[in-house]
């Protein structure tokens, strides 16, 4: 910092004082966002959650977000469930596959039908 | 909170439409009612036998399903005329022994029937196809069920 070797510039500026003047509605606005906090503290985890997710989940982000997670939840869900089907059903179809080639077998189903 | 509502309408109504489409491309290729016999169908992909394959397995198991039905109807009998002889015979008899023979003797014959219907489906099939079929059919004869074998293919 360069040195004021000016002594009355220095005296000056050492008595210089900023007093910018308060905007008028300064209080109001301090205390109420003080008010804005106290009222979130005492919201609670869930009072929050219902905020949230009512002011911020609909936001195109998280929206988008959502819908993403929805589809890649659903695929997963209809493939593990498609595969179970799929195995069942080939196990099912040989068993009937073979009970219809198998004597033995044909005489046991017409015994329970009996 | 409108918002909210449609937000959620919205991935409800994605997810839904997501998981019907999926569920219906996987299995739109195993379940084709196309009104063959179920097992024929299966048989059909499960070996991946060729339309020709495929008509000559089909004549075979025509040719066989009363020759399966005639042993079968031959069983139903011998087993009843068994039934009968254990009710009504308080001791051992001849008769005894000779149905318990006339029993195993049919189910030899079933066996017998059984195994070279598939051996002939067998041929029909390409080798490695053919091998997997007739490990199906010794392990229902084996072990009564091809669980095993399903389950080991996954």
């Amino acid at each position: 910092m360069k040195e004021i070797s000016d002594p009355k510039l220095r005296e000056v500026l050492a008595a210089w004082q900023v007093a910018p003047p308060l905007s008028p509605d300064f209080k109001s606005a301090v205390w109420q966002r003080i008010a804005t906090e106290e009222a979130r503290d005492a919201l609670g985890v869930w009072g929050r959650l219902r905020e949230w997710l009512v002011v911020e989940l609909p936001r195109p982000a998280y929206a988008s977000a959502l819908l993403v997670l929805t589809i890649v939840l659903s695929f997963t869900a209809a493939n593990l469930r498609a595969n179970y089907q799929r195995d069942q059903y080939r196990l099912e179809s040989a068993r009937l596959y073979l009970a219809a080639i198998n004597p033995l077998a044909m005489t046991a189903n017409s015994g329970a039908s009996r | 909170m409108r918002r909210l509502v449609v937000v959620l309408a919205l991935a409800v109504a994605v997810g839904v439409t997501t998981y019907v489409v999926c569920y219906r491309r996987a299995m739109v290729a195993v379940v084709t009612p196309d009104g063959t016999d179920r097992e024929l169908g299966w048989l059909k992909r499960e070996f991946a036998l060729a339309p020709a394959q495929y008509e000559k397995v089909l004549a075979l198991h025509h040719a066989y399903r009363p020759i399966c039905a005639e042993h079968c109807t031959r069983y139903i009998a011998v087993r009843r005329q068994f039934d009968e002889l254990l009710k009504n015979q308080a001791g051992w008899s001849p008769a005894v022994a000779a149905a318990i023979a006339d029993q195993a003797r049919i189910q030899g014959e079933c066996h017998a029937s059984m195994l070279k219907y598939a051996y002939d489906v067998a041929a029909c099939m390409s080798p490695e196809q053919g091998r997997r079929y007739l490990d199906m059919i010794k392990m229902q004869l084996t072990e009564g069920d091809p669980a095993g074998m399903f389950a080991a293919a996954h």
